[in-house]
């Protein structure tokens, strides 16, 4: 197939002596456009379930050793194709196969070579894969498309967890257009005037009265309409956007605070979601105390949601960074309670006010007996750490009256009240709560 | 008390603000006094040109609704070569042509801490 030879491409992982993906892009854009020599005809990008858990149990040595076991196991399966290291944990495999069942076949036999655990220094692991290939066809330009789209199919059956093997479809194709799009439509959209927020309100259960809201950010594209923010924060994460839009938010909560003043709503507090990226940024307290300083964010009003499971396991520094905030007047809310890592160790050293425990402990508590001992749980925890707490989800009565029962919760969910926009916030004045909780 | 004259030309009005903030904010450490200007359209920034003394510096948006920048920038010169010129833009890259008539490319989204030291390099502090 007139592959160059090693020296050439330099690039070689240092741990498994496969090309790196550098040197395996290279080597395949270099024949890409060769019509005398089409290659490669497809690409198998293959990444191992969980190995990242091994890592963090067994340390790196290994790691290192199963890493080594699993490419030679992986090269019993091949005959000439190219292959090569592409991530961490990830492979890919450059064939000219490309009929559909003979690349199935080369997929299933590497899934059936792996099946058999690996025995490294006593301990034996047993290791599952997932594999998206990709064919070339017209639209594809380039190797590193192909490969995209053989990790883009990849993904896509780790989302679904019921496949290892899996194409890349038609589907997946026009997905990963409108991926591309978004991605590059996100920093003229502020501009545009797309993003704005909606308000989800926060019932004080006890007084009967709204104490606050959550502050959410919907995206109105032109073409595609409105796009969720599970959909649109991964990609504002993914390329740098998500620190401009936290302070495009910061910004608009600062100017809201001020309309909530006018319309007589001044103990109301707002919650912002922070990625703990963004709060790790290192001029975020800086920009705090920018939009503090110039749009006004009031003391005790402000609340930071930071999901559970972002929260950085080394949490020294992180620490010291939510006592900064708190002293400027800032909330701390630890968001999805329940569904991360935080432990117990961790919760007594972190510094939040407020537990937004997760919708999945409140949905059914009235029919299920164990939800509602595991919420008298973390309410009690919650009480003696001097924490607030917010149950997410409600949307039944049932629900509404068991966990007013407990006393002393903020509660948000369909059955109070979906998310709303400004004007009708701003409605809700005779049912605010008139002095701090 | 040392003292600039800034205009800012944007259609967007968060933007305006945002960088009148800042500017106001970051000369305060500087203890320079500022005046800002603002407009939102080449017609508008025209006018002001006209019927203004010369800015020290203007920080101009690439993507008016009614023209071009580069027409603001070339009246701006045109009035003063004093006068330090930014252009503000999401696609720095896709303005290589006019880049002569610009002192600096400033991108957006508005980052602080990139607004502030490029702010501070256009009034050659």
């Amino acid at each position: 197939m007139g592959r160059k030879v090693l020296p050439q491409y330099g690039d070689v992982d240092p741990v498994t002596g496969l090309y790196s993906k550098t040197a395996f892009l290279s080597i395949l854009s270099d024949q890409f456009q060769d019509s005398l020599q089409p290659f490669p005809r497809a690409i198998l990008s293959m990444e191992f379930d969980d190995l990242s858990r091994f890592n963090e149990s067994f340390g790196y040595e290994i790691d290192d050793l199963l890493l080594q076991k699993l490419a030679a196991r992986l090269r019993t399966c091949l005959r000439n194709e190219l292959f090569a290291k592409a991530g961490t944990y990830r492979f890919a495999i450059a064939t000219d196969y490309h009929e559909e069942k003979r690349l199935k076949r080369l997929a299933e036999t590497i899934v059936t070579a792996l099946r058999e655990p690996f025995n490294i220094e006593g301990t034996m692991f047993y290791i599952t894969v997932t594999i998206g290939i990709a064919v070339v066809t017209e639209s594809v330009v380039s190797a590193k498309m192909l490969l995209k789209h053989a990790e883009s199919a990849m993904k896509q059956l780790q989302k679904d967890g019921t496949n290892h093997i899996g194409f890349f479809t038609p589907t997946d194709e026009k997905h990963l257009m409108t991926e591309l799009k978004l991605l590059k439509d996100i920093p003229g959209a502020i501009d545009r005037g797309e993003f704005y927020l909606l308000y989800q309100p926060q019932f004080y259960a006890d007084k009967g009265c709204y104490a606050g809201a959550e502050v959410l950010i919907r995206w109105q594209h032109p073409q595609f309409g409105e796009i969720s923010p599970e959909r649109f924060i991964p990609l504002a994460e993914k390329s740098g956007m998500i620190v401009p839009l936290t302070v495009f938010i910061l910004i608009e909560t600062a100017k809201m605070f001020k309309k909530l003043d006018t319309v007589g709503m001044r103990h109301f507090t707002l919650s912002v979601n922070v990625p703990a990226s963004v709060l790790l940024e290192q001029s975020f307290l800086e920009t705090v105390a920018f939009v503090q300083q110039m749009y006004g964010l009031p003391k005790g009003r402000v609340i930071f949601e930071i999901m559970e499971e972002t929260i950085p396991e080394n949490m020294d520094g992180f620490v010291t960074l939510l006592k900064r905030l708190k002293e400027m007047g800032m909330g701390i809310a630890i968001d999805d309670f329940g569904t991360g890592h935080t432990s117990l160790h961790y919760l007594m050293r972190f510094p939040a006010d407020v537990l937004k425990v997760d919708r999945s402990f409140v949905r059914n508590i009235h029919t299920d007996k164990k939800l509602f001992l595991l919420f008298r749980a973390i309410n009690d925890m919650a009480k003696a750490l001097h924490m607030k707490i917010v149950a997410e989800g409600v949307e039944e009565r049932k629900e509404a009256e068991i966990i007013k029962s407990f006393g002393g919760i903020v509660v948000q969910g369909y059955y109070y009240s979906k998310p709303i926009d400004a004007d009708a916030l701003f409605a809700l004045v005779q049912q605010a709560c008139k002095g701090d909780l | 008390m040392n003292a600039k004259r800034i205009l800012i030309v944007d259609d967007v009005n968060f933007n305006i603000e945002f960088e009148t903030k800042l500017i106001k904010n970051l000369m305060v450490g500087y203890k320079i006094n500022v005046h800002i200007d603002e407009a939102g359209s080449v017609e508008e920034a025209m006018k002001m040109i006209d019927e203004n003394d010369a800015y020290d510096a203007m920080i101009v948006d690439m993507n008016l609704p009614d023209g071009s920048g580069v027409d603001i920038a070339k009246k701006a010169r045109a009035k003063s070569e004093e006068t330090r010129l930014a252009a503000l833009t999401i696609y720095p890259n896709e303005y290589e042509a006019e880049r002569p008539y610009f002192d600096l490319f400033l991108k957006k989204p508005i980052m602080m801490d990139a607004f502030n030291q490029n702010f501070i390099r256009l009034l050659q502090l």
